[in-house]
């Protein structure tokens, strides 16, 4: 990568298998990538660091990702900062629930890392 | 980049994970109270089948995540409260697990699983309590095509495509930017845009985070169809009024109301909207798993053993130099010592916190026992309460994986023998429940660890006429109580005849003696009639380093298991008897003992030519026996180094190790060594 600064970008799943695969993408596509395994952490990490966007599961242990959406939109410096929710469902229900809490869009899983950048492109 | 990303790496992963879920779903479902199921409990076991749900179909293993669907259906009308909670259904879901776990463990070897064996399971899920309408409808994420409106007839090819793009004000509060989205248009093509700002209030009263522009876009020489254009604002149909048009054809508006297609189906998945995340938070709180796995990482093992062996060899480095603290060469050279001294303590933690990396509580073991208590107990008509201790106690992963079978048949053992059918003990005036309870710990180098059950006992009288009837003693010989009771281990004692198949599977307690061994353990068990009995395991905590006894057979040093030694003793003549002219017998208490003679065995020089003049070590093994050797030397740990990896299988020797003099010395293999005497006196 080039010694530009790299776009951070925070990764919330309780999956550890799905946060590898989405961290390795983004860093291999010149993303900084952040982990976090639930809502609760990625609260933390966002309430002191700044990221460009968020990709977040919905169904988590500890802080589900609405709720986590909600509490972000809550924070000065993430009114306005992209957050997509990966979520399995396909029905318009969940990402409406989503959208209403704040999220900018979403991504369906199963994603393949393709998908996933052509994804991120579109809010950075 | 990223079309070349190999998925395959994260299979691993996905695939511990993957078991990491079917034993939340386990432990869940058998944590289960039939009569007021816990809301967070179904909450957990769902999460499980549906992180594996998702991760499945990510990483290509369709047909899993087509089973778990069905199953995660089943489950979803548990949690809407659609599906009363029952023991059938309880066992149902368990039975599912296990299908699930060997579909995944298939996958993993790169084999598949047959579609008609899969088609059995999804119906038998389907067809739970007159529930087949698992197939779609009710489905927690029933697939509804995204944005379903009626395609118009195909308008005139070539004419540009107009939009209205309204934005509302709140269009920033979901992070979504119009730029990016007219940024996008113009990768379709060519996008000519004329901003309204009639709805721009005056200066004074605009509010910069509110969104009030209106856009007429037009779209030319594009390719695109209606769908990828809608694709575009697919995000943002909630925060805006759309409409996409193509040459003369009425506009179409492009909401929400039509592709609300989904009933906001199951949004209990989503949480309870009034819970305060705070409260939420409290009440997962048993969720300190997950919390906990924050903190770590995974490696491969291979890599931490390579770390374990190159410690291992740093340890006998050491020592090597350490004995020059004695050497005259030193002398005088106080700096050098105290660096030595220093050395001595580096290594010393260095090698303790490197095995710790390779240790893993016991739980992973320790967890899988509720559900076979639980099988176990049905088949036999038992009622059995079982308590699990000491479940973060931290053993070596070599360790856990070898103990799981032994541990499995102790239990086995518990529920088919010890503990009477719930009659039994209420005529005994006992609880008609009875009690297994497993605990693990640490004494001393050593983990402990205790299968006790407050059933029958063993029935000493019975044990002994067994024995002798299987020749494994003399009619009239004397044994103590606790003789009497490790005969159990003895092998032949149990044979697969008369095991049932609940404890047998032709396998006898010899063999969970066996096993033990293998490991550098130790087995024995304590038991009073009527009250139950207890098997007490002990074992290393590490198979790379045991606490040795070096002992001495001419000029070869060899290494004794600590844990395995009785005691050590000098022979007299009256204890001591040869049978046949060729074996030698020990005189231990009221029994006869083999005594096998390493320099017969190795066929080296020693010191001693009659037993009489060496030293016997008794040790404990598939039985006592007791090994002749010259002098009994230090004991200290020692790094085991396999034989079979660096030079080739011995079956009187478990390994090799470098002294601190740089020699090397073999370890011995008491079972092996045992055998291997017998056969050669035969």
């Amino acid at each position: 990568m080039n010694d530009t600064k790299r776009d951070p970008i925070l990764v919330v799943d309780d999956s550890a298998s799905i946060r590898d695969m989405v961290s390795f993408t983004l860093d291999s596509a010149g993303y900084e990538p952040h982990v976090s395994s639930d809502g609760v952490e990625a609260l933390e990490f966002a309430t002191e660091n700044s990221v460009k966007a968020v990709v977040t599961d919905l169904n988590m242990p500890r802080m589900d990702g609405i709720t986590l959406i909600t509490e972000l939109r809550k924070l000065e410096h993430y009114k306005y900062t992209p957050i997509l929710v990966l979520t399995t469902e396909a029905g318009i229900g969940k990402k409406l629930t989503g959208k209403a809490a704040g999220a900018t869009g979403w991504i369906v899983k199963p994603f393949d890392p393709e998908g996933l950048l052509k994804t991120i492109r579109r809010v950075l | 980049m990223a079309n070349t990303i190999d998925l395959s790496q994260f299979h691993e992963v996905f695939f511990e994970e993957s078991m990491e879920g079917l034993d939340v779903m386990e432990s869940g479902l058998l944590g289960m109270d039939l009569n007021s199921p816990n809301e967070e409990t179904i909450n957990n076991v769902f999460r499980a089948a549906h992180s594996i749900k998702g991760g499945a179909g990510t990483f290509g293993f369709q047909e899993v995540t087509d089973y778990t669907h069905v199953l995660e259906t089943l489950l979803d009308s548990l949690r809407s409260g659609e599906l009363q909670l029952s023991d059938e259904l309880i066992q149902l879901l368990l039975e599912s697990v296990d299908f699930l776990k060997h579909m995944l463990q298939e996958c993993q070897a790169g084999r598949t699983v047959s579609e008609q064996e899969i088609q059995v399971q999804v119906d038998r899920l389907n067809s739970f309590d007159g529930n087949a309408s698992a197939s779609n409808s009710g489905s927690p994420d029933a697939e509804p095509a995204t944005a379903q409106t009626e395609t118009p007839a195909p308008p005139t090819a070539d004419a540009p495509w107009t939009i209205d793009f309204k934005t509302t004000e709140g269009f920033f509060r979901t992070g979504n930017d119009p730029y990016r989205i007219l940024r996008e248009l113009t990768e379709l093509g060519k996008v000519n845009a004329e901003v309204l700002t009639d709805k721009l209030p005056v200066m004074s009263q605009l509010k910069p985070e509110d969104c009030h522009l209106h856009w007429k876009l037009e779209l030319s020489n594009s390719t695109a169809d209606e769908a990828e254009i809608r694709e575009i604002f697919d995000w943002v149909i909630d925060d805006a009024e759309i409409t996409i048009s193509r040459g003369d054809e009425m506009p179409v508006k492009f909401s929400t109301e039509e592709t609300r297609d989904d009933p906001p189906s199951a949004p209990n998945l989503l949480g309870d909207p009034a819970e305060t995340p705070a409260a939420r938070v409290r009440k997962e709180g048993t969720y300190q798993q997950q919390t906990q796995e924050v903190t770590s990482i995974r490696v491969n093992i291979d890599r931490v053993d390579m770390l374990v062996n190159l410690v291992g060899e740093l340890v006998i480095t050491q020592s090597m130099i350490s004995r020059f603290k004695e050497h005259e060469a030193t002398h005088g050279l106080a700096e050098l010592i105290r660096g030595i001294e220093q050395l001595e303590e580096n290594t010393r933690e260095l090698q303790e916190h490197t095995m710790r990396i390779r240790m893993l509580p016991i739980d992973n073991v320790f967890q899988r026992m509720p559900r076979l208590v639980r099988d176990l107990s049905k088949s036999l008509d038992k009622e059995v309460n079982l308590e699990l201790r000491g479940n973060a106690t931290e053993v070596d992963k070599t360790v856990l994986e070898k103990i799981s079978d032994p541990l499995t048949h102790l239990v086995r053992n518990s529920l088919d023998h010890g503990i009477e059918t719930p009659q039994e003990r209420m005529e005994l005036g006992k609880f008609p429940e009875g009690l297994v309870e497993i605990s693990a710990f640490h004494e001393g180098g050593s983990i402990v660890i205790q299968v006790k059950d407050d059933g029958r006992g063993l029935n000493r009288e019975r044990i002994y006429q067994k024995a002798v009837e299987k020749e494994i003693i003399e009619p009239g010989t004397e044994l103590s109580d606790s003789e009497i009771e490790m005969l159990v281990f003895s092998a032949g004692f149990s044979t697969a005849t008369e095991v049932s198949d609940v404890s047998g599977r032709g396998v006898g307690m010899d063999v969970v003696k066996n096993n033990i061994e293998q490991l550098n353990g130790h087995i024995e068990v304590s038991s009073e009639e009527g009250a139950g009995s207890t098997f007490t395991i002990k074992l290393p905590l590490t198979l790379a380093i045991i606490e040795g006894q070096l002992v001495r057979v001419g000029n070869d040093v060899f290494i004794v298991p600590l844990l395995s030694i009785v005691k050590s003793t000098q022979i007299d003549d009256e204890e001591h008897k040869v049978i046949g002219g060729e074996s030698s017998m020990y005189k231990l208490e009221e029994d006869y003992i083999p005594i096998v003679s390493l320099k017969d065995v190795y066929r080296i020089d020693a010191d001693y030519t009659n037993a009489t003049e060496g030293i016997l070590v008794i040790v404990d093994s598939v039985e006592r026996f007791g090994i002749l050797v010259d002098e009994v030397l230090g004991q200290q740990q020692v790094v085991v180094k396999s034989l079979e990896a660096n030079f080739k299988e011995i079956p009187t020797i478990s390994g090799a190790t470098i002294l601190g003099d740089g020699t090397v010395a073999m370890i011995l293999d008491m079972a092996g060594l045992l055998r291997e005497s017998r056969s050669e006196s035969e």
